[in-house]
Order: structure tokens, then C-alpha cells, then sequence
């Protein structure tokens, strides 16, 4: 999705992306910025290695079709194909999210196919993959973005996701990764 | 009330009040709250925020009908199902019947209130449906067998150990004390009922109408794989949570997880609208959606002229972790799905009026709560209209009606009857009828002392004292109310030396009455509206300003006689005319620049916030500036100086055990300053400090303002 042009335009995305790397890193959140789709795969590289990854499933996009997951990661089972079967054992999900939101951190994605949902929801660890250009302000402007895309007709699933999944119903202690991902990287790429 | 509803609610404080893991959970949880809280509000602004809610709400209890069939309309377009049940009932048999028809056996389900309420699990289970919670807190309760104690954190009365013993009998092996080993046994155990049921079932935080959306917030999750991974989806949600505009839940969004947890936004936000694409049996499909839109009780909510700013309800739980009251109790002692304030008005509207009739008396009336509300409810307002109604069911208590009623115009018998009652402590002392006085005469004596009833009332007193102003600069009347006149005339006494030093005369209607809260609050406007006039009649009189000492009386005279006299133009107008010219003590002084004089004796002064004089009147920053204009006056903050001290009128009869409580928590928040003075503005708090202190063995000077005002002068 695109986000319209002058919605950006007044908005340094430089600014935007600082803002939301200062507050992702409250939230344990890993930021990173690349340039190109190879640099893309070099995070995902540095992330599979740190993590000891065995099996990656990922959803493709346009975008990560573009880039293109399967091949050039190495050192790990990279599953495009049959995700539903794959989901449930992999390490680590990648999928794309449409929209970025500075202040809060949040990444907004149209989930209606199922398996861009799962790959979001069952691994350990979710990489977002968010193209830079779709940074916005704050929440409004999200809205104001999924208004003129959608109109009322709103996709059948909007997934907000902010930081990983989280609970302290046990005595008040935080603790990551209850149902959904532990770890979230939100890769921006120019 | 029934006797037995009655005995198991003190039984229950009881338990509470002993139940140490509870006590000190609710504690540390309560002292860092609000600051977390508020830190999550720097970003935005709160009351603009609390506005924007309230309009969407408001908006759509106005045009309630309009918006359900919208929304009806809308999700059926999508191609949800949606049904709308009447009562608890007529929603379970619905789920139920559809488990049934599709042979569904087992169900997960995601943290939902409306479900809670209407005791969903309890009824899929009779029907061999097996049910899951999935929201941690709410796996844990249900493996305890146990209701929620908070509507966020459900299990926050629980420590890990009990938590560990429920999940050891769960797997059949050990499990250790280990916050993260549980939560990752949780999610292990968890995804395996996610992954094999047959229907997924979920409440729903907002209902937006133009696009027929619900939305979920959560943090764990649990709710995107309950509206994902089973091929059925059921949404229960309840009509006050339509909004019309997608964009009208913006505000909803940002305001409830900053006053539930001080969170920014929750982890998850997820928005399903209409069916959306599954996988059944290896086989792309359509997911089924039911949406539930629940009434039980909420329609006549919706359409109460009073009741329904209710709706404005986020269920962010803010308002029980700034009370007084749920701080020492916790959650259960109410009974109820919904705890707290809030929660015996959603009780009396979805559980029937008399199910909330003894939870509505833990209210204080503090009115903290209102202060954090991002949904602007008036919650203590509406708590004392539950209260007027139920006692308007009930008639008032006899005692009331044949002994104080009359008298209460009469301050001079007044006098008399209190004098004779701390007296002899006899029948006049018992139930209902004394309890609602401004001076709370109970035998209870277990937590503080009471005050003596003075000999002579400052009414008399007045008339003995030669105010020496020879051409004052301004001639005030004094509005004393009962608690000093009869009790504390010493406030009085220092009152008029203040301001007589200031050259101001200082006048005293005799013609002037009880306030008339006492009668309100047990819901009798008949003598509310007769007090109203005596007074108004009392202070008419052509005074450059009416003075009070007393908040509660302050804020009578300056919004209660108008309110009670709505009906009556004219006297309404008479009201405001003199509500016009009231200041209290402070506040007169601080506006006029007053300084402290140098004779003053020294003192290290802390001081109490009364609720009344910091919430309803907004004047906590007069008797500072007062105070702190003198040199021999070192004044120091308490911690928390504006929670309650226990009093609220009738309160510490009522439930003495709470009140100790509450009161204990001042006390001690009094002593770590080291002050030698406490220092505040109502009688009332005066009458359960300076008892309290006494009782405690606090070594402390309990003063009014006035009193150490007029110290050496
Ligand atoms: S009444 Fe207000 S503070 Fe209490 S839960 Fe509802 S929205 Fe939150
Ligand atoms: S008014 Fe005070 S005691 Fe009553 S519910 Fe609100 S915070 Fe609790």
C-alpha cells in the first residue's frame, strides 16, 4: 500500500524514523534501516545467525518477492510455499506491514490472507519488513491513510502490531512472548 | 438488603482484609500506578482525549437504534451473522446451539467481559463443550476454578506460587515458582487447544457501525489467534460499545491502554470485519463470524436519562486502581463480574438493582475515581443516584423519618438530640438513621475516637464574643454547618480572630440549618429542598461574601440548594444569588494576599487534601498558599495527601474495618514526614484524623487551618 504523497511530504522521514526507533527500543523492539533489498537480507542473514535459526517461513510480497527470501539466506530452511503446513516448526516469520507509525511504534498491516497472519502470529520471532516511505506521525494520520485507500470498505482483518506479545498477569511481572512472536525486528527499507 | 447478601459481604471484607498476598499485590500495584499512568498521558493531552470519547460515545447512545442496524447492516454485508440476544440466557443458548450444530467440541476464547457476565463457560461446560481461556489471568482463574478479581489483570491476586501449584496439577508434573518458565508453559499448553478448536470466541472492545468492525486490543495475543486459527468465530459484544465512525475509535485506542496498563497502544489491535479468508481441513474457505450484540440490561441502561454516561465505559480498570476502597479489598469482595465503583452500576444494570445493593456501600464517596475516568464518568454521582433509588424502593429507614427528619431544621434541638445521643450511646445511635449524619456518632469506637458534642454550640458561643473591628473592611456571614457548631466550635472560635485581625466583621445567621447532605444522601429531597430554602432565607442578607469552613457544606450552598430547587425558578435563582458569594475560609484569605503573621508559632505542618474541597470546590492550592506564607511554617508533602482518610460521612460505621484500613494508610503516610502538625480544611477529616491519631497513638497536632491561623494571635 502506498502511503499517499503528501501525507509525507512535510514529514522528514528521517525525523519519522528516529521517532520511531526511540520509542521501539522502550519496547524491545530491534529497528533497523536498509537501503536496498540486499541490505534487507543481511539483517535477516545477522538475525538467523544471532538466533541459531533452523527454518524461516516467509510470506511474499511484491516487495519480498523483489527481494527475494528463498536462496540467499544461508544456513537455514527458507519456506515460501506451503506455509500453513511450515508455520507451526519455523524459527522465525517474515512478512511485509503497510504502514508505520512514528509516535507509537506500531505497524499496521492488511491481513486478510491467512498465511500473512500466521507467519505474523506463531514463530518465536517476527520480522517486519516496512518500506520507509510509509512512515507516518501518529495514529490519526494511519487512519487517515486506511480512509482514503479504503473508504468503508475496510480489509476484513487490520492487524495493529506494536512491540512483541506480552503479559504480567503473574504478579505483574513483564514477560515477552505469551501467544504471539517474543521478538519483533521491524526492518525499514528505503 | 437481605440479611444473608449482607453477611457475606463482611465476610468477604473479612477475608480480604486478612488475605496478605492480596493486600500487598493491590499496594505496590496502587502506589505505582498513577505514576506510570501519568507518565503514559505526556504525550497527549488527557482531558481533550477524555472529551473525544465521550462525544463518540455519547453520539452513539443518542442514535443507539440507528447504529445497531448499521452495524447489522453492515457486518451482514461482509457476511457475519448477527444476532442479538436479549438477556445472558438468549446468548448462551445461541453459542450454544451453534457448538451443537456445526459439532463443535472444544473452544478457545479470548479475555471478554460480556462473556464473564454472562457466565458463558459455566454453560457451554453443562453441555459437554469444553472451554478454554486463553488470556493468561484467565487460564489461571479457570484452572483455580475462580472469577477474574480485576477486569485488566484478572489474576493480580495471586502469587506465583499458588500459580505454580494450579499448573503442576494441570501437566501432572512439577512446576517451579518461575514467572517466564509459566508464561512459556502457558503458551505451549495453549497453542495446542488453539490449533485443535473447532470455534474461537471473543468479546469485542469497539463496534464501529459505518464499516460493521470489531475491534480487539490485547497484549498477549490470544485474540488473533482465536479470530484466526478455529474455522468459527463468535464476537459477543455489548450495544454500549457501538461507535458510528471508524475514526471515532482513534481516541479509544490511545486512552484505554495508557489508563489500563500506561501503555502507548497494546501489542495487538486487531479489526475483523465481516468473514475473512481461513484454511478448514488443508481447504481455503470463508471463516464463519457470529457477532452477538448482548443487551442484559444494557439497553435500560443506555436509556437512562442518568445512567447512561455508563456507556462511556472503556473497562480500563483506572478507576478501581486509584480507589481507596478496592486498594484494600480488591476485587471479589464486590461479588460481581464488575468490581469497584463502576462495577455496582453495571451490576445493578445487568445483574437487577438489588444485586448491587450492599457492593454500592463500599463507596466512600471520595471521588477519585471520577478524576481518572477517560470516559468522564461521574461515577460517585451515579453510585449516590443508585443509592437514592434503591432507598426510594425500600422507603427511608423509619428511625429517619420519625426522629432526625424533623429536627434537622432545628439546630437547637439538633444540638440537644446529638448531646443526649454521645451521651448515653443508646438506640438513637443505631442503624441508618445516624450513620447518614454529618456526624458520624456510631458506637464504633474500634478505630478512632469520637469528638465530644461541645456544651455549647458555636451558635452560642458567637453571641459571647466582642469582635473588636471598629470600621471593618468587609462584613461576611459565617456558614458553619453542623460539625462545628456542634462539634468542632473551636474552628469557629479561631475563624472569627482570623479574620477580625483583618479588620473583616464576621456574621452569624441563627436562622441557618444542617446543610441538608445528611438527607440527600439517604435520598429524601423533601427535606433537602425545606433545608434549601431555611438557608437560602438564612443567608440572604446583604453580605460581602458567605464564609465556610466546611467543604461538604460549601459545596451544598454552592451547587445542591440549585440543584434541589430545579424545579422552582425563583428559589433557583435565590440559590445561585447567594451560591455567588461563598469562599471558602482559605480561598477567601489566599485571594486576598494574606500572610501569616511573625508571631506564629513554629511548626513542620503536612497537609490532608479533603475530597471535597481537592475534587468537587478544586481549592487544594489555597490553604498551601496560605500556609506556606509564613517563615515559623516549615510545610512538607505527604505521599498521596489527597487520598481519602477514611470518613466519608457514614463510612466508617458502615464498614469500620475498610475505614480502619484507609485510615491506617493516611496515619502512615502522616508519620513518614515527620510533620508535627496535620493540617486540612473539613471538619470530617478532622473528626477521623484527630480520633485516628489519637487512637494510633500518632503523636501529631490534628488542626484546621483556622485553628493554627488564629494561634497566638
Ligand atoms: S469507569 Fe472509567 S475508569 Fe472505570 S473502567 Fe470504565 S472507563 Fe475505566
Ligand atoms: S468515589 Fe472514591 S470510594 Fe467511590 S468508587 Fe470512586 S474512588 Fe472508590
Amino acid at each position: 500500500m502506498a502511503v499517499a504523497e503528501d501525507k509525507v511530504i512535510g514529514n522528514n522521514l528521517d525525523e519519522l524514523y528516529d521517532r520511531f526507533v526511540k520509542k521501539a527500543e522502550t519496547l524491545t523492539t530491534q529497528v533497523y534501516r536498509a537501503k536496498s533489498g540486499n541490505e534487507v537480507l543481511e539483517y535477516i542473514q545477522k538475525e538467523v545467525n544471532e538466533l541459531g535459526a533452523k527454518k524461516v517461513v516467509g510470506h511474499e510480497s511484491e516487495l519480498l518477492a523483489e527481494i527475494g527470501l528463498k536462496g540467499k539466506i544461508e544456513g537455514v530452511d527458507v519456506k515460501t510455499k506451503n506455509i500453513v503446513e511450515e508455520v507451526e516448526t519455523a524459527d522465525i516469520g517474515i512478512s511485509e506491514l503497510d504502514i508505520a507509525v512514528a509516535k507509537s511504534s506500531t505497524l499496521i498491516q492488511n491481513a486478510e490472507s491467512y498465511e500473512k497472519r500466521v507467519v505474523s502470529m506463531l514463530p518465536k520471532t517476527h520480522i517486519a519488513i516496512v518500506k520507509t516511505n510509509n512512515l507516518v506521525p501518529d495514529l490519526p494520520d494511519a487512519f487517515e491513510v486506511l480512509r482514503e485507500k479504503y473508504g468503508t470498505a475496510v480489509p476484513p482483518y487490520l492487524a495493529f502490531i506494536t512491540g512483541p506479545s506480552k503479559t504480567a498477569d503473574i504478579e505483574r511481572t513483564l514477560t515477552i512472548g505469551v501467544h504471539g512472536p517474543g521478538r519483533l525486528v521491524v526492518i525499514f527499507v528505503d | 438488603m437481605s440479611m444473608l447478601a449482607k453477611k457475606e459481604l463482611t465476610d468477604n471484607i473479612k477475608k480480604a482484609l486478612n488475605n496478605e498476598n492480596l493486600r500487598s499485590a493491590l499496594g505496590s500495584f496502587a502506589d505505582g500506578f498513577v505514576q506510570d499512568r501519568n507518565a503514559a498521558y505526556e504525550d497527549e493531552d488527557f482531558e481533550a482525549l477524555r472529551k473525544k470519547v465521550r462525544e463518540a460515545r455519547d453520539y452513539a447512545v443518542e442514535h443507539l437504534d440507528e447504529l445497531a442496524d448499521k452495524f447489522q447492516e453492515e457486518a451482514e454485508k461482509r457476511g457475519a451473522i448477527v444476532y442479538r440476544a436479549k438477556d445472558a440466557q438468549d446468548a448462551n443458548q445461541y453459542i450454544q446451539k451453534l457448538c451443537e450444530e456445526k459439532g463443535v467440541e472444544t473452544v478457545v476464547k479470548s479475555k471478554s467481559m460480556a462473556t464473564e457476565e454472562i457466565f458463558l463457560n459455566k454453560h457451554l461446560e453443562k453441555h459437554d463443550i469444553d472451554i478454554t481461556e486463553t488470556d493468561l489471568g484467565e487460564w489461571i482463574l479457570q484452572l483455580q476454578e475462580s472469577h477474574p478479581s480485576h477486569m485488566v489483570m484478572p489474576a493480580i491476586h495471586l502469587k506465583k506460587e499458588e500459580v505454580a501449584d494450579l499448573f503442576s496439577e494441570e501437566v501432572g508434573y512439577e512446576v517451579s515458582p518461575e514467572v517466564e518458565g509459566q508464561v512459556e508453559l502457558a503458551r505451549q499448553e495453549l497453542r495446542k487447544k488453539f490449533l485443535s478448536a473447532g470455534m474461537g470466541i471473543t468479546g469485542g472492545n469497539l463496534a464501529i457501525a459505518e464499516t460493521g468492525t470489531i475491534a480487539l486490543v490485547t497484549n498477549e495475543g490470544n485474540a488473533r489467534l482465536t479470530t484466526t486459527l478455529p474455522p468459527i468465530h463468535v464476537a459477543v459484544v455489548g450495544y454500549e460499545k457501538l461507535i458510528a465512525k471508524f475514526e471515532d475509535a482513534i481516541a479509544a485506542l490511545k486512552a484505554l491502554p495508557r489508563s489500563a496498563t500506561a501503555q502507548h497502544i497494546t501489542s495487538y489491535v486487531t479489526m475483523v470485519t465481516g468473514q475473512v479468508p481461513t484454511i478448514v481441513e488443508g481447504e481455503e474457505g470463508k471463516k464463519e463470524l457470529h457477532i452477538i450484540l448482548l443487551d442484559n440490561g444494557r439497553r435500560e441502561m443506555l436509556s437512562d436519562p442518568t445512567f447512561k454516561q455508563a456507556a462511556r465505559c472503556l473497562r480500563c480498570a483506572s478507576c478501581l486502581n486509584v480507589c481507596p476502597i478496592y486498594k484494600q479489598v480488591g476485587g471479589h469482595v464486590y461479588g460481581h463480574v464488575y468490581a469497584g465503583g463502576i462495577g455496582s452500576i453495571l451490576t445493578a444494570f445487568f445483574h437487577g438493582y438489588e444485586t448491587s445493593d450492599d457492593v454500592q456501600e463500599m463507596c466512600i464517596g471520595c471521588r477519585r475515581c471520577a478524576e481518572f475516568c477517560p470516559g468522564n464518568i461521574n461515577i460517585p454521582d451515579l453510585i449516590l443516584e443508585l443509592r437514592r433509588r434503591l432507598t426510594e424502593k425500600r422507603g427511608l429507614p423509619f428511625i429517619f423519618n420519625v426522629g432526625i427528619k424533623g429536627i434537622l431544621g432545628n439546630s437547637r434541638l439538633m444540638h440537644t438530640g446529638l448531646k443526649l445521643a454521645s451521651k448515653f450511646q443508646g438506640p438513637i445511635t443505631d442503624g441508618d438513621m445516624i450513620r447518614h449524619l454529618p456526624l458520624a456518632f456510631s458506637e464504633i469506637t474500634e478505630c478512632k475516637s469520637l469528638p465530644k458534642i461541645a456544651d455549647k454550640p458555636f451558635r452560642d458561643q458567637i453571641k459571647n464574643i466582642n469582635q473588636k473591628v471598629d470600621s471593618p473592611t468587609e462584613t461576611v456571614a459565617f456558614y458553619a454547618g453542623c460539625a462545628i457548631d456542634f462539634a468542632y466550635p473551636e474552628v469557629g472560635t479561631s475563624l472569627v480572630k482570623v479574620l477580625n485581625k483583618e479588620n473583616i466583621k464576621v456574621e452569624f445567621p441563627q436562622t441557618q440549618a444542617c446543610c441538608g447532605v445528611p438527607a440527600k444522601y439517604l435520598g429524601d429531597m423533601e427535606t433537602m429542598r425545606k433545608l434549601a430554602k431555611q438557608n437560602i432565607k438564612a443567608l440572604e442578607g446583604s453580605y460581602d461574601h458567605i464564609i465556610t469552613a466546611c467543604p461538604t457544606c460549601a459545596e451544598a450552598v454552592i451547587e445542591g440548594f440549585a440543584e434541589a430547587l430545579a424545579g422552582e425558578p425563583e428559589w433557583q435563582r435565590r440559590a445561585k444569588k447567594v451560591a455567588s458569594k461563598v469562599k471558602d475560609f482559605s480561598q477567601y484569605l489566599a485571594n486576598k494576599g494574606y500572610e501569616v503573621g511573625d508571631g506564629t508559632k513554629k511548626r513542620k505542618v503536612t497537609y490532608h487534601d479533603s475530597c471535597h474541597l481537592t475534587r468537587s470546590l478544586r481549592l487544594q492550592e489555597k490553604p498551601r498558599e496560605v500556609l506556606k506564607s509564613s517563615n515559623n511554617i516549615d510545610f512538607v508533602e505527604m505521599r498521596d495527601s489527597d487520598i481519602c482518610c477514611g470518613f466519608g460521612g457514614s463510612y466508617s460505621f458502615k464498614h469500620p474495618n475498610v475505614a480502619k484500613e484507609v485510615l491506617k494508610d493516611k496515619l502512615d503516610n502522616v508519620e513518614a514526614t515527620g510533620a508535627d502538625t496535620l493540617a486540612m480544611d473539613c471538619p470530617g477529616c478532622l473528626m477521623q484524623l484527630k480520633g485516628g491519631a489519637d487512637k494510633h497513638g500518632v503523636n501529631i497536632d490534628v488542626k484546621h487551618t483556622a485553628e493554627i491561623l488564629a494561634e497566638n494571635l
